[in-house]
């Protein structure tokens, strides 16, 4: 329990799939203009990620790896990602409406997505089980969610700051997410998984 | 020629992928902590970019319109992999060093979107010029934000000591943090020049 | 009325068309592109694997520099015996241990008698600048000859038998150390129970 516990921890907090490691920063500063959008996109990207990472997984370990097809890994994953948000959409519009009109749009920004798919495939070069690739996704999600709801409500404190022109828009919400990175640094170490 | 030339230029300065357009960031910050992953990366994008606009320009009549996304996505993954296990059997210490960003190359927006925008709708030479265009504004901007961050970070470029032992490195730089720094720094030197240049052209009488 | 019917038909008639073309279209794309991943793949395959093995080789020689050939060692996986005119000179062994930012994965030669000769870090996420340093000569060079009782982490300079720890690297230090002593006495124990 408590190792996978560790590993959500790890994946919210220390190691912060948009702070730490990079992964998903168009969405991260396309959307976080707006706080209600980026709650949305939040949960939005951590329900993707734990599906597809469950399906990706089950993909795999059942079909890829006992054909030793693993060099196809890459190709398979984005198009199994893409393919399953598409269907995801179509589901989510017929059976679900208001769910949809939450957070159906941002699911086609999701289909292509470094975060998306990178989760998969550290889950792979990890070894996870099962468990632990779900436990991991749903802990990256949430760490995207907790990343860009704070900068969102960063940025909208910052539009009535005097910014100098220059620096308006993309520049310093850069470097807004360069203080945010600072802030979750001093996480590192807390947890070793 | 003149056409050609412009096309390539674009990709450059006024629509460079990383610091106007804004596409493909996760790259920008992920492998620039060394010049030389910097280099090796954006040269890996820019083959990818011009091979999959020459793609897909010369089968541009013949996709179907409304499944050309996920064939568009198709043709990226197999030229992706490629580069994978070329780089995997050929230079496997570069291929270490960039892990699963390499993989990543597939979901780049700035790829995609050159395909459809562009790509899509001209003929293969244009197409060519516009993906080496794209390509080697990405991996100059990469190659000078990795140099940056290595230079600052540890006082070496290319792995080549520059800055004396009087330099203490920011180590910063070559964390997160310092990285999303630099870059909103330099994405807003770039709009001060592109301003400046436009204002010049203005007063030139070019615009 | 009969202007729906004559309508209905034709609208299904050229989705049907285009729901085959788009299958089609597809269909191929994957085709061709599975068959060019797939060529390429045995093309470069056995050089993937030569240059891999090359590397490990270049690896073990950089930690038993007289070696002349290496041998796994059987049951135990990872291991190598590293050999110069028919004898064991040194075991090549892996090493795991915690650090501060996540697993460290080493490898240690160690010679028959359990003292150390060199080790490798493979993969770590120390800090950069403070932690990253274990791969530097200057920690590097402290465990050549000492054996796993010798491998304790101190902060006294005096103590030259002992480890010193890197500055503001405790934590990375005693990881460091304590994978390169486990290390060390597997190889006696694995020697011993000879």
């Amino acid at each position: 329990m408590g190792h996978y516990l560790t590993l959500l921890a790890s994946n919210i907090i220390v190691n912060n799939y948009v702070l730490t490691r990079f992964l998903g920063l168009c969405i991260f500063f396309g959307v976080s203009k707006s706080l209600n959008a980026s709650i949305g996109m939040g949960m939005a990207v951590t329900s993707v990620m734990t599906l597809s990472s469950m399906l990706a997984w089950v993909i795999y370990h059942f079909v890829l790896t006992p054909f030793h097809l693993t060099f196809l890994t890459t190709a398979v994953f984005v198009l199994l990602i893409a393919s399953f948000v598409q269907l995801l959409e179509m589901i989510i519009k017929k059976h679900a409406p208001t769910l949809y009109n939450m957070w159906g749009i941002y699911l086609l920004l999701i289909a292509t997505n470094c975060v998306v798919l990178g989760v998969p495939l550290l889950n792979v070069e990890n070894n996870y089980s099962f468990l632990e690739s779900s436990v991991s996704a749903v802990g990256a999600g949430l760490g995207f969610a907790l990343a860009i709801v704070l900068m969102a409500s960063l940025r909208e404190k910052l539009r009535l700051a005097d910014v100098p022109k220059p620096l308006q828009g993309l520049g310093v919400a850069f470097i807004l997410a360069g203080m945010l990175a600072l802030a979750f640094l001093g996480f590192s170490g807390m947890i070793s998984v | 020629m003149r056409e050609l030339w412009n096309i390539f230029k674009k990709g450059i300065i006024v629509e460079n992928p990383i610091f106007v357009l804004a596409l493909s960031l996760c790259p920008a910050l992920a492998v620039t902590s060394s010049a030389i992953n910097s280099l090796t990366m954006g040269l890996a994008v820019m083959f990818v970019i011009t091979a999959n606009n020459i793609i897909v320009s010369i089968t541009r009549k013949v996709v179907n319109p409304k499944v050309r996304v996920p064939v568009y996505i198709t043709s990226i993954a197999t030229i992706v992999t490629v580069v994978q296990l070329v780089l995997q059997a050929y230079l496997p210490v570069l291929y270490k060093a960039l892990g699963i960003y390499l993989a990543l190359i597939v979901v780049f927006a700035i790829i995609l979107a050159r395909a459809e925008v562009f790509a899509s709708k001209n003929k293969v030479t244009p197409s060519l010029f516009d993906g080496l265009g794209m390509g080697c504004g990405f991996a100059l901007a990469l190659v000078s934000i990795g140099i940056i961050r290595e230079l600052l970070g540890t006082g070496a470029i290319f792995g080549i000591k520059v800055l004396g032992s009087w330099y203490n490195p920011a180590l910063i730089m070559i964390l997160p943090a310092g990285a999303f720094i630099l870059i909103g720094y330099m994405v807003a030197g770039f709009k001060m020049w592109t301003d400046h240049m436009e204002k010049v052209k203005l007063e030139r009488g070019e615009l | 009325m009969s202007d729906e019917n004559n309508i209905e038909p034709k609208v299904n008639h050229e989705k049907k068309y285009s729901i085959f073309q788009i299958a089609i279209n597809l269909t191929v794309a994957c085709f061709i592109s599975g068959a060019i991943i797939a060529a390429t793949y045995f093309i470069t395959a056995p050089v993937a694997v030569k240059s891999a093995a090359k590397i490990k080789n270049d690896a073990m020689k950089s930690l038993v520099s007289d070696a002349q050939k290496f041998n796994p060692v059987k049951n135990k996986a990872d291991w190598f015996t590293a050999e110069k005119d028919g004898k064991i000179i040194a075991y090549v062994v892996p090493a795991e241990s915690k650090g501060y930012g996540g697993e460290i994965k080493m490898l240690v030669s160690v010679t028959p008698k359990g003292k150390i000769i060199d080790y490798d870090i493979l993969v770590s996420k120390e800090t950069p600048g403070l932690g990253d340093n274990a791969s530097k000569k200057t920690f590097e060079s402290q465990f050549e000859g000492k054996t796993a009782a010798d491998l304790v982490v101190v902060k006294d300079a005096t103590k030259v038998n002992n480890i010193q720890a890197m500055t503001g690297a405790t934590i990375s230090s005693k990881a460091v150390t304590k994978g390169i002593k486990e290390a060390a006495l597997q190889v006696s124990q694995f020697v011993g129970g000879k």
